[in-house]
């Protein structure tokens, strides 16, 4: 029984791993990955498939969304990494992919930043505005959350209770 | 003479006085690597533009999520989850006989390549049924984008939570339409033996744009679908 063990880890252990994850080089110079990589690669997405929707179940509170999004970076990376071949690509593709999420992430960042931020400022231009008017009737907001909104105020919803 | 470019390189007399060009090779190239690297590096800044593309609508979801926490929790429930992970599984198996195209190309097996691009655009069909049955059943129920709503049971503002689901799932489903088109142009090349160890850039660079399809819906099944 040892010895079956033993011959099974010499045969498929971390060297067999190392040598598969390798693949190989063909005549012209391109890399082929092996076979079992892209079954291995498979099966990890369809277990985190599984495990993205038996979160959605699971009560985890505001943990949920963070979770969820871990699971989809992963299997964005598994894909990225294997299926498009990147980990074995020109460091300059490479390049151009994680410089593309660079800016995605700009841009993202600046957004939720006015969106967090505006309603301040809103409501320092009414303040601003109610002292120079003298009449708060005159005031018009800057900025109108739309009228539906979920809560209320939207991004200033705080601004009611400062007054 | 200049229009002898076009003439095909077999007839002996070359041009460009360096040796022996094959078929598949552009005049304005040196070597087969040298084209293969630089379509390459084209598919990818293509995949950059796109990943911004969608960031765009992305970031949309952020805002209106942000607005209207409650009707997205509401509104997901009438979405059909089942379907949705189906179409997750499609799209994932999809990937794979996409790259075990990939794959056969490279490694100049034929056969091999041909079935799995054919694998490749059954499943990318199958998406679009499943998809076309989500399609009637929220039509059905008049959960339409914007003025078109008339829907009844949802709390909140459902008619934006429905535009934004028709937009990001219509985008998304313009490219799967969009890859079976260029996968039936592939696959025809295939047949007629265009590809091999040495030329393969066409059906790599259609499986990178592929791969991008399937990593979008990565992120939009649990955003849309998935709700907590």
């Amino acid at each position: 029984m040892l010895a079956k063990l033993q011959a099974f880890y010499e045969k498929y252990g971390p060297d067999y791993v190392k040598e598969v994850l390798a693949g190989e080089h063909d005549p012209y110079g391109n890399h082929i990955s092996a076979l079992p990589v892209y079954y291995a690669i498979y099966g990890a997405l369809l277990i985190l498939t599984v495990l993205t929707v038996a979160v959605s179940y699971a009560d985890l509170g505001p943990l949920s969304l963070p979770v969820a999004m871990l699971v989809a970076i992963i299997k964005a990376s598994l894909v990225v990494g294997y299926f498009m071949h990147l980990k074995y690509d020109t460091p300059f593709n490479v390049l151009v992919f994680f410089g593309s999420l660079v800016f995605l992430a700009i841009f993202f960042v600046f957004v939720m930043v006015d969106l967090n931020s505006r309603g301040t400022l809103v409501a320092e231009q009414e303040n601003f505005s109610i002292h120079r008017a003298q009449d708060p009737a005159e005031v018009k907001p800057a900025f109108v959350t739309p009228k539906n909104s979920d809560h209320g105020g939207g991004a200033h919803g705080d601004k009611k209770d400062g007054h | 003479m200049s229009t002898s470019s076009h003439a095909p390189a077999a007839h002996g007399h070359d041009a460009h006085g360096h040796g022996e060009h094959p078929k598949f090779l552009a005049h304005h190239f040196y070597t087969p690597e040298q084209q293969l690297t630089s379509a390459k590096l084209g598919m990818w800044l293509f995949l950059a533009q796109e990943i911004l593309f969608f960031g765009g609508v992305f970031m949309a979801y952020i805002a209106l999520r942000f607005f209207y926490p409650g009707t997205f929790l509401a509104a997901h429930e009438h979405l059909n989850k089942l379907a949705g992970a189906a179409n997750t599984i499609i799209l994932l198996t999809s990937s794979l006989t996409m790259a075990l195209a990939v794959r056969a190309a490279q490694v100049g097996n034929k056969k091999s390549l041909i079935n799995n691009l054919i694998w490749t655009i059954l499943f990318a069909c199958a998406f679009m049924v499943i998809k076309y049955f989500e399609y009637s059943a929220k039509f059905e129920h008049g959960y339409l984008p914007g003025k078109y709503y008339h829907g009844h049971g949802i709390e909140g503002a459902p008619h934006v939570f429905f535009g934004l689901y028709f937009t990001m799932t219509g985008l998304h489903g313009l490219h799967v339409l969009i890859g079976i088109g260029v996968l039936a142009w592939v696959l025809i090349r295939a047949s007629k033996d265009e590809f091999g160890p040495q030329f393969y850039a066409p059906v790599e660079n259609v499986g990178l744009y592929w791969h991008l399809v399937d990593l979008i819906w990565i992120f939009l099944f649990p955003l849309l679908y998935l709700v907590r």
